[in-house]
């Protein structure tokens, strides 16, 4: 820790920070556009321009690192005065559409336009027309007039992705982003081109038009698509708790967590984590028959206890974990307890992994084993999850007049051999600790409220282990 | 044409003059016989930092606009022989008004290739670039021939004058923007990418180019190394002022009865150079305005020209020498024209990298232009003089300034002249 002076007062920072993230940290926001946490220091958009003790001309406090004994002054009358000439400058060509830009309610320009109060163009001129609608990528359009070449997009896909398929063309004033030949980004990372853009340029297909950024609320839990554990944040709408269809997932934006996924995600967690909301079962059946819970009880207590096959998922907390290897395997006895996940697939050197599921390791370390080592023919089976649609193999395995119980916040396809099926919240409706493939713990608080009343997988093993503990 | 542009003033103490008139001289040949590679072979003989100390005494000044002292910038370079390093002259030549350099690449070439040997022996270096601007073909040419026949005298390649050191020269063609006139935008272009300044520090003295330590320094600068070896530092730091070492390629240009280049001891007068030794205003008008040292440099009035031209009294003067482009206005130029023609220029080649420089040229040309099709009234005088001074300091590389001094100037010392202009809607 070092000590410096910010606006006369004193603050012990830590070393290695540039004078805009010390700044941040003590709680002094210096406004900026081209800064970002995980990229290189630019000093493009000149905003954060501030006076350092010393220096004969302001600098930029994102490409300055803090040096014991730095005095810097971030409101001082040449900075105020920079600010605003610079500021007004963004300005001088800048449409002002808030009224119909998506970005607006989280752009920059937009906080610093009302900051800092400039309502009318100073300048004399006529703002120029240019492209308003280009398609950058599938899911990226790009505006060239809200541009504000702060290079935040080239520079991700440079030092981030480090495939370089953004650059500057042109020069000056001329200058604008483009891809190489128009050619669209293909990226499994691109949302994030959208995510970082400090304003309206490049906005999400996905989001586009769908709703004003401030009639959402910001949740934080993790991705559960890969074993990384990426922090998320998951937008629903404030007031309505659905919109009209009933879509509750909004949009998903990266969390910021600079040992697990930085302020990235891909584009998986981004645009396919709402499947997980679709095909929802709300219902127990058993025998094809819907039931109550009292009712319930009675056929757990009387299969529980003749069951010879666990198969536990990846997608279960650490806690539901460990409640059931306590009841299974410690206080029933089981041996074949095992584990299953959703099929490896894809992985990069960037963040995604192998593994698409979020809590593979703390099963392992727990020395559950895989599916893959079933040997012998299952009579009686407590499964969790839409376990055989994946793993129609096992199925075989199941001998004749056996009993299954399903836990599974999804209706199967093929209810057919399903004895008992107990509907459970799904991953945004629970919360828990998961151990990520590096065996980094994270905790999560559910997202969303279940519609219907229904239990998650721990109080129904709760209610297990209370049946069983009562006998 | 050309010879006539090359003038003979008091020929005694002058580095370039004499040779820039000798026939031939662009051979090795002729080169040699009038005392070509002497102050090579003398540096070789002597050490490294006795050698490094006559550059200092020189007081020689980076000759390519920023005056800095080009010993002291020497004296930035590690010393480490095993660290590897670059040589790099600055041959963009891009400021408007300037055409100095272009004289000693096409009339002296083996002078500039002397001065990098010696400088790339003095500082341990490797390998040398000249980054020459893409008009300067012919000169590229000029300096490639000449390359080659340093190469067969092994005053290039290994083993030079059986020392161990190793020096080869590479010419690199610009593809004409201003910008790679700036040092870091010119290391970045040599790398292949963009030519957009680099944020400083590391100065290039620490991290240049490929990363590596590089020197930088313009054409006539390391051009004027030779002389110092030859006569020593404390004679060429006689030829100039007090703090500023040497004589100077003044090129004039405008209106004036001679314009061309004149190589005249540091310090002189404006005055003398503009009346005494370029003859006078054309047709004997009235001298409006004086651009003393290329575009980038404010303007000077009437009333100020009576000024020593050396760095530091430009400085105060609130100009600068810059290249030593001199360029005279007299009543007839408009004023209004000049600064939309400067306008032009700036909006064209500002980089774009930071923000204000890329605007602001934008936001004044369109504006300066409003001012010069007459379609506003005075007020935005104000406002371009504000805007333009809203610019300076504020960017990465010193562009910026530039434009906000230059146009400022212009702007506040004829403030009467585009009143005048804009009240007069028949003109």
């Amino acid at each position: 820790m070092i000590k410096i002076k910010i606006n006369d007062k004193e603050y012990s920072v830590k070393e290695g920070l540039t004078v805009l993230q010390a700044a941040e940290e003590v709680g002094i926001e210096i406004p900026h556009f081209c800064a970002h946490e995980y990229l290189k220091p630019a000093g493009l958009c000149r905003m954060c321009l501030v006076e350092i003790k010393g220096a004969r001309k302001l600098q930029t406090s994102c490409t300055t690192p803090v040096k014991e004994g730095l005095e810097v002054w971030t409101e001082s009358e040449a900075v105020v005065k920079a600010r605003e000439e610079v500021l007004k400058l963004h300005f001088a060509n800048h449409p002002i559409d808030c009224p119909e830009c998506d970005q607006a309610g989280e752009c920059s320009l937009q906080e610093y336009y009302d900051k800092y109060g400039f309502y009318d163009n100073p300048y004399i001129i006529k703002k120029e027309k240019r492209e308003k609608d280009m398609e950058l990528s599938d899911n990226l359009i790009l505006d060239r007039e809200r541009c504000i070449l702060c290079l935040r997009c080239v520079r991700f896909t440079e030092e981030i992705l480090g495939d370089k398929q953004l650059f500057v063309y042109e020069r000056g004033n001329k200058s604008y982003i483009s891809t190489y030949k128009g050619e669209k980004i293909i990226s499994d990372y691109s949302g994030n081109i959208a995510e970082i853009c400090p304003v309206g340029a490049i906005t999400d297909k996905s989001f586009r038009f769908k709703i004003r950024s401030w009639f959402l609320e910001k949740r934080e839990t993790i991705c559960p698509l890969c074993s990384r554990g990426c922090n998320i944040y998951i937008e629903t709408p404030k007031d309505k708790p659905y919109l009209d269809n009933y879509e509750r997932l909004i949009r998903v934006k990266s969390g910021d967590n600079g040992e697990i996924n930085k302020s990235f995600i891909c584009d998986t967690g981004r645009y396919k984590l709402a499947e997980i909301e679709k095909r929802r079962n709300y219902k127990a059946i058993y025998e094809m028959q819907n039931v109550n819970w009292v009712r319930i009880k009675k056929i757990l207590l009387e299969h529980i206890v003749t069951l010879d096959t666990i198969i536990l998922s990846s997608w279960l907390s650490n806690e539901e974990i460990d409640l059931a290897l306590s009841v299974f395997r410690d206080y029933l006895n089981i041996k074949n307890i095992f584990y299953w996940g959703r099929k490896d697939g894809e992985e990069d050197n960037i963040l995604i992994r192998k593994d698409k599921n979020p809590n593979t390791t703390y099963l392992i370390e727990k020395k559950v084993k895989n599916i893959d080592s079933i040997d012998s023919r299952i009579s009686n089976l407590l499964v969790f999850g839409d376990f055989f649609e994946d793993n129609p193999s096992v199925k075989e395995m199941i001998g004749e007049n056996s009993f299954i119980m399903m836990i599974s916040p999804y209706l199967p396809r093929d209810i057919g051999k399903i004895n008992l099926l107990l509907p459970v919240t799904n991953f945004l409706e629970k919360g828990g600790n998961w151990t990520n493939y590096e065996g980094r713990g994270q905790t999560t608080k559910p997202v969303f409220n279940p519609k219907e009343e229904i239990k998650t997988e721990f109080e129904i093993l709760q209610i297990i282990d209370s049946l069983l503990r009562k006998e | 044409m050309e010879k006539k542009e090359i003038r003979n003033s008091e020929t005694e103490n002058k580095i370039f003059e004499p040779l820039f008139n000798i026939k031939g001289i662009e051979n090795m040949e002729v080169y040699e016989k009038h005392g070509g590679y002497l102050a090579l072979k003398k540096a070789f003989k002597e050490k490294k930092s006795e050698l490094l100390s006559e550059v200092k005494n020189a007081n020689l000044r980076g000759r390519g606009g920023a005056g800095f002292p080009a010993g002291i910038k020497w004296g930035f370079m590690p010393e480490d022989p095993n660290i590897e390093k670059y040589l790099i002259v600055n041959a963009d030549e891009g400021e408007p008004g300037t055409f100095k350099d272009k004289y000693i690449m096409s009339k002296i070439p083996h002078l500039l290739i002397e001065g990098m040997i010696i400088t790339s022996y003095i500082v341990g270096i490797k390998t040398g670039y000249i980054y020459i601007r893409g008009e300067y073909e012919n000169y590229a040419r000029i300096l490639e021939k000449a390359i080659e026949e340093a190469k067969k005298k092994r005053y290039l390649g290994k083993n030079i004058l059986g020392k161990k050191h190793v020096f080869n020269i590479i010419v690199h063609r610009g593809a004409g923007a201003y910008i790679c006139g700036e040092e870091t935008a010119l290391i970045e272009s040599l790398e292949g990418k963009r030519a957009h300044p680099r944020l400083k520090p590391p100065f290039p003295a620490n991290s240049g180019l490929y990363g590596k330590p590089t020197l930088i320094n313009n054409v006539e600068t390391i051009a004027s190394i030779p002389s110092i070896i030859n006569k020593g530092g404390f004679w060429f730091a006689s030829l100039g002022t007090q703090k500023n070492g040497g004589t100077r390629l003044f090129g004039i240009s405008g209106k004036v009865k001679n314009p061309g280049i004149y190589e005249l001891p540091m310090g002189t007068n404006l005055k003398d150079i503009i009346y005494k030794y370029a003859g006078g205003i054309k047709d004997d008008k009235e001298l409006k305005a004086v651009i003393p040292g290329g575009i980038s440099s404010p303007v000077l009035t009437p009333e100020e020209i009576d000024i020593s031209m050396d760095f530091d009294s430009l400085m105060k003067a609130g100009s600068m020498l810059g290249s030593g482009a001199i360029m005279v206005f007299d009543e007839d130029d408009s004023m209004v024209e000049v600064l939309r023609i400067m306008i032009d220029f700036y909006a064209h080649e500002s980089c774009g990298q930071c923000a204000p420089c890329r605007y602001g040229t934008d936001v004044l040309k369109k504006m300066i232009y409003s001012v010069y099709n007459k379609e506003v009234n005075e007020e935005i005088l104000d406002m371009i003089e504000e805007t333009a001074s809203g610019i300076i300091g504020k960017t990465i590389c010193p562009f910026g300034d530039a434009v906000g001094m230059a146009v400022g100037t212009i702007i506040r010392k004829f403030k009467k002249e585009f009143f005048d202009y804009l009240r007069d809607k028949n003109d």
